[in-house]
């Protein structure tokens, strides 16, 4: 045992890192409301900022100059020594300052807009910063992954530490030292000054502040500030505790601080600090001592340490009794209006045959030969994404619950269907095979999907105490332990090294319409086909649900749970059944999702990409049907993003900064998603599409041909001569006329709102409307 | 209303077909300046067949540059480029090489003597971000559409994707092999130098049993989805084989000759998870063990996260001697170490990165390598990593192999390409060690470079061990093994 003991001092130093995480994560909380899924990538960038400097002298601004030319350029790189290490008082001095500009930018750009938006908004936000920085810092730094400096006692080792027989470094315990005398400076300032008094004012009752003269901004600024600060010293006092850098590294380590800030209530920094020390030491001593002891089962080894945060945090909320705190805001904003879905079935029977003609094109090439390749796979991949989107329309657009373990249950769902039908186990030509009860593939998807929804459920529990951001954070925890202890367990998957199940295609009477195409793509049109009605299904389903009692329901309990209660819904029932019925979406279009890779592993279903999966759902439109189809098509690897990479190859890297900044964009600028501003105009244009005959054409030709001509031209000559940058000349023309119709339209509004002023009787007539 | 639409789909289609003829229209040969510099036939029994063509190329790409000109041959290539894995260098020095063979060695089916130019190689790059789950797929499909001799697949993180290329009939060329379907695979060759997995870890555990005669060995591994293969099937088996017994005590079945030769063998593995917050712990137990030797690979910086923690626990060359894959050198952290880190010894594949190190035909490769890459790669900064070596080695190898099954016209045969890959016994191989695919054993079927070369950190450079170079470790295992896929106790 004394070994036990050694190994969880041991943990103190990855405890350290967390804790001094976690502080960050609570200050930021306590200022904004903000669950900041982007502290760790604050981290990283100071971390490397403080690396680059320490060894080259060069510094980063955090942005990339996005002036094509060779003559006019945004500053992005500075040398300071040419290229000798600057001293290291003046690189902390820097990365720090780093630090404070990243905390501003991302107060006054980010969640200063956001301060009184809907919980979604803010998590929307703050994975579009994390987004962005982990594109910055992969155009920065790329691939390297240089060792840190450490800073505190870095090759110091206390021998036989405590006569228990094993080594401890010097650095960990510094780190974990640190970490307390931190926690009691942000301790005493929140206790005793004045600008600690007012946040914990601010972060209780925000009116109450308000009406003491405080100002939220600026309280908010100043947290901003001090927790970006700590992620920067975070960033450099981890040193080699830590190990090398890499840009996604401190962003995988978020999940175990968060743990901890939670233990803390996201309030209190001494339990915050206590909390992060406790994960780490837990993890250590689990995953190295207690994992390797003869009785621990061998199917518990995978998983064991990233559960513990999870396991810490359910054990937490069911010994307290009570649900965690929630952060009062003067205002709350309330998530958009979730639109009263109509004539949902004209819409199917026409977009399900025209999907159909898309995909598959006319028998013999004729005229049009359908989507093949890279688009036949783009639609399809649409499709599913569009599917997986419904299932956060349900729970988080209209029940307002932000759930994040929507991609465990697809991957549940997707891995027994998988097993279910599987028929031969391994062989010669396959070793990896998995063998299975050879079910048909209904029987086999309608269990899978059971299953999924079962823990769907029981996953809903902690949705009964808790709400908002926690319940994000506790659904993170939950998709990283579900990903350790299922999905890259060969104990109990027996899939092994890294193999996927193998999945046959699935048939209809005879018809194989399984997503591989005649030349060995993944393209059949078949497929697409099944796609298009499972998602015709699926929405046909979530819209009579919105319009029935049931969707008066999930809207009640989304606007104010008491106020639903005394009202006499029934709260509990209501989310199960919303967190059921999106746990089987999710499962269904978990299968479709391993139907068209033919396989599934691990992988597919990392926390990752079901955050990412949120994000655009997001940007489509997070509460209504055409928003989830939307945020499919813009979705990684759908329709969108095929076609931007086939016109711009180069522009490929700079999804994940494009991306981050869009998130941002929409969850400030119009949270209700693109959904509902392509909605009306396809409406119009439809209906003019319908009505509109050669004289209506011609007029409307007319009209635009100086700009379609003008913008052409202009796009054909490069839009901007000076570019330095490689491009594709038939994507410029039609980003020319695009931007000439744009800046058209814009004027056109200005010289509308004008005219509307000119007219005498227009303000009383706008009085009368507000 | 369907006049305008007609009129400009039509304006759209001769838009994209003038584009298409204009690329494709200039197909004549071209005469370039002679080039005096004659084959050596006897490099090709020294080196391997193709050394002598790749010698005169080389030299007379140097004395007489010759532009290819022409259709081009595309080269499909597909490369794991977002914010978690992120190697651009390996498409950029791929590019850089495709730069290299149109701008100066005439392309594909030159003839030096007569100046006659060949045809370019057009490199077609497909991006994939591991974290959307479709994005490998999609690249199959991108990569098919544009109909290419071949696709190179960098490092592929997904083992269904290999048998789509095949299931599209496209041959693949595996640059850094490291998920199992990649050694496996029928149709698919893994060139890379070393022969990722298979070549790297036999060979680690060969260097520590065989050369080193250690019988207690620590060796910590990745718990990343390669990680566990590479450990489970070729440094755990291999041990077992040698100790005639697994940890457990239980029999081994090889047909491996060295079965049972060192039954006092033991080891201690620990697995390394990839997102470990700290490995402290792991060298703890290391240090307790004493081991004789440690084996260890992971990516890049992983490797010396440990060997950082050892240090602190007080390892010198004097304890045990540290045996890390070529996937660990990264030079700059090395040199930061120094002397403490003296006597570390690290197996791969040829590196090019270092001419002095090298003699020969090889020191050529190197010196060729570290001219051309700053010629033709603007990201400088990119260039000197075993990735940047392996990208332009790659598609060298792959252009060496493409003049080989290119008749008179410039007309190039995969058929041919392919069976004169498959048949590759001793090629040699720009950049690394030869070619050997026809000895490929199964199940290995897919592994052309099993053979690798020790280096030792002397304190400032890695330098050749001499004495250790061109060996392979397939003895370890026997022929028709099974693959051992999980963790057996």
């Amino acid at each position: 045992m004394k070994e036990g003991i050694a190994y969880a001092i041991m943990g103190l130093g990855s405890g350290g890192f967390y804790a001094l995480m976690a502080i960050g994560i609570v200050i930021a909380y306590k200022g904004s409301g903000v669950i900041n899924f982007a502290h760790g990538a604050i981290a990283m960038y100071v971390a490397f900022q403080f690396s680059y400097l320490r060894s080259e002298g060069t510094f980063r601004f955090p942005w990339l100059d996005p002036i094509p030319t060779s003559v006019l350029n945004l500053p992005v790189t500075l040398s300071l020594s040419n290229g000798e290490p600057i001293n290291f008082w003046i690189a902390v001095l820097l990365s720090l300052f780093t630090a404070l500009i990243l905390g501003a930018a991302i107060h006054y750009l980010v969640f200063k807009p956001l301060r009184n938006a809907a919980p979604l908004g803010k998590v929307i936000g703050a994975i579009g910063v994390m987004t962005y920085l982990l594109g910055v810092g992969s155009k920065h730094f790329g691939s390297n992954q240089p060792q840190p400096e450490g800073v505190l006692f870095p090759d110091k080792l206390l021998k036989n530490f405590l006569g228990l027989g094993l080594g401890v470094s010097a650095e960990a315990l510094a780190l974990a030292g640190v970490s307390v005398i931190v926690g009691a400076v942000i301790w005493f300032i929140y206790k005793y000054s004045r600008v600690g008094l007012a946040t914990r004012a601010a972060a209780g009752n925000e009116k109450g502040a308000v009406l003491l003269g405080y100002s939220p901004d600026r309280l908010a600024l100043f947290n901003w500030l001090l927790a970006a600060f700590l992620a920067g010293l975070v960033g450099i006092l981890t040193g080699t505790v830590t190990g090398a850098l890499g840009t996604g590294k401190f962003t995988g380590l978020i999940v175990p601080a968060l743990g901890g800030a939670l233990i803390g209530s996201m309030s209190s920094i001494p339990l915050a600090v206590l909390g992060g020390l406790l994960i780490g030491s837990l993890q250590t001593f689990v995953g190295t001592y207690v994992s390797g002891l003869s009785w621990f089962p061998a199917w518990l080894y995978s998983g064991a340490r990233d559960s513990i945060p999870l396991v810490v945090i359910v054990a937490l909320l069911f010994l307290r009794g009570k649900s965690l705190p929630i952060r009062g805001n003067i205002e709350e904003k309330r998530l958009p209006l979730a639109p009263y879905p109509k004539r949902i079935g004209k819409y199917v029977a026409i977009f399900v045959p025209l999907g159909f003609l898309l995909s598959a094109g006319f028998p013999g090439d004729f005229l049009f030969a359908g989507l093949n390749g890279r688009w036949g796979m783009a639609l399809t991949t649409s499709l599913i994404a569009g599917m997986f989107g419904l299932s956060f329309v349900l729970l988080s657009g209209y029940v307002g619950q932000i759930s994040l373990v929507q991609i465990s249950l697809a991957g549940i769902a997707a891995f027994l269907t998988a097993r279910l039908m599987s028929h031969y186990g391994p062989s010669d030509s396959n070793p990896f095979a998995v063998g299975g009860l050879h079910l048909p593939w209904p029987v086999a998807m309608v269990a899978g999907v059971a299953v999924a929804t079962v823990v769907g459920l029981i996953l809903a529990v902690p949705a009964l105490r808790i709400r908002g951001v926690q319940l994000t954070v506790v659904t993170i925890a939950a998709s990283i332990s579900l990903y350790s202890f299922y999905f890259d367990n060969p104990k109990l998957t027996s899939l092994q090294g890294g193999s996927s199940y193998i999945i046959q295609p699935p048939t209809f009477f005879g018809i194989k319409f399984g997503s591989t195409g005649s030349q060995g793509l993944t393209d059949n049109p078949k497929f697409a086909l099944f796609c298009l009605i499972v998602l015709a299904g699926l929405s046909v389903t979530l819209a009579n649900l919105r319009r029935g009692s049931s969707g008066r329901r999930f809207l009640a309990v989304r606007a104010n749970e008491r106020a639903a209660a005394s009202a006499g819904v029934n709260v509990a029932k209501t989310k199960f059944l919303a967190f059921g019925i999106a746990s089987a979406m999710a499962g269904v279009a978990g299968v479709a999702g391993a139907f068209q890779a033919g396989s599934t592993s691990a992988p597919m279903w990392d926390y990752g990409v079901g955050l990412s999966a949120l994000a655009f759902c997001y940007l489509g439109g997070i509460t209504s049907i055409n928003g989830a189809i939307l945020g499919g098509m813009i979705a990684g690897g759908g329709m969108v993003a095929t076609f931007g990479n086939f016109h711009s190859p180069g522009l490929y890297s700079y999804i994940p900064i494009f991306g981050g900044m869009g998130m941002i964009l929409t969850a400030i600028i119009h949270p209700a998603g693109q959904a509902s501003i392509f909605q009306p105009l396809m409406r119009h244009f439809g209906s003019w599409l319908l009505t509109a005959r050669g004289k209506e054409w011609g007029v409307v030709l007319r009209r635009l041909a100086p700009y379609l001509i003008g913008g052409g031209i202009w796009g054909a000559i490069g839009i901007n001569p000076w570019r330095t940058d490689t491009y594709n000349r038939t994507w410029m023309i039609i980003l020319g006329i695009l931007i000439v119709l744009f800046v058209r339209n814009i004027v056109n509004q200005v010289k509308a709102v004008k005219a509307a002023k000119a007219l005498p009787d227009t303000n009383s007539l706008q009085e009368v409307t507000a | 209303m369907l006049v305008p639409i007609a009129l400009a789909v039509s304006a759209a289609l001769a838009f994209g077909s003038t584009a298409a003829s204009a690329k494709a229209g200039s197909g004549q040969i071209k005469a370039n300046t002679k080039c005096a510099t004659a084959l050596k036939p006897e490099l090709d029994k020294k080196m391997g067949a193709g050394a002598a063509f790749l010698a005169r190329a080389i030299a007379c790409g140097n004395s007489n540059p010759m532009k290819a000109t022409g259709k081009a041959i595309k080269i499909g290539f597909a490369v794991p480029e977002g914010p978690v894995v992120n190697f651009p260098e390996y498409r950029v020095a791929a590019q850089a090489a495709v730069d290299y063979i149109n701008k100066e060695l005439g392309g594909v089916g030159a003839d030096p003597a007569t100046g006659k130019a060949g045809v370019p190689i057009k490199l077609i790059p497909c991006a994939f971000n591991i974290m959307v789950p479709t994005e490998q797929s999609a690249c199959v499909n991108t990569l098919a559409e544009s109909k290419p001799a071949l696709v190179f697949s960098s490092l592929s993180f997904d083992d269904t994707v290999i048998a789509k290329y095949a299931a599209a009939k496209l041959p693949v060329l595996v640059g850094t092999p490291i998920m199992p379907s990649d050694f496996i695979t029928p149709g698919v060759f893994a060139i890379g130098s070393g022969g990722g997995c298979l070549g790297v870890h036999l060979g680690l555990i060969y260097y520590a049993t065989q050369i080193l005669k250690a019988k207690k060995i620590a060796l910590p591994w990745a718990g990343s989805a390669p990680g566990i293969f590479c450990f489970n099937d070729l440094e755990a088996k291999p041990l077992d084989i040698l100790a005639g017994k697994t940890l457990s005590g239980a029999a081994v079945e090889t047909t491996s000759k060295l079965k049972g030769t060192i039954p006092t063998l033991t080891y201690l593995p620990i697995k390394v998870p990839t997102v470990a917050p700290d490995v402290a712990s792991y060298a703890a137990q290391i240090t307790k063990f004493a081991p004789d030797a440690l084996v260890y690979s992971n990516q890049g910086n992983f490797c010396w996260d440990l060997v950082g923690e050892l240090l602190k626990n007080g390892w010198t060359n004097a304890s045990y001697p540290l045996i890390l894959s070529g996937s660990c050198i990264d030079t700059v952290t090395m040199a930061k170490l120094g002397d403490k880190i003296k006597g570390a010894i690290t197996l791969g594949g040829l590196s090019i990165l270092d001419p002095d190190a090298l003699t020969g035909e090889y020191k050529v490769d190197a010196l060729t390598y570290g001219t051309k890459i700053f010629t033709y790669s603007k990201e400088r900064k990119l260039n000197g990593t075993g990735f940047s070596t392996a990208g332009f080695s790659g598609i060298m190898f792959a252009w060496q192999m493409m003049n080989e099954a290119v008749d008179a016209k410039g007309v190039l045969n995969v058929k041919t390409m392919v069976s004169k890959i498959k048949g590759t016994n001793g090629h040699r191989q720009f950049g690394a060690q030869s070619s050997n695919c026809a000895k490929a054993i199964a199940p290995y079927i897919g592994v052309c470079a099993t053979e690798v070369s020790a280096s030792v950190w002397d304190g400032t450079a890695l330098k050749a061990d001499k004495a250790h170079q061109g060996f392979s470790g397939l003895s370890l295992v026997g022929k028709g093994d099974k693959l051992r896929l999980s963790e057996v106790k």
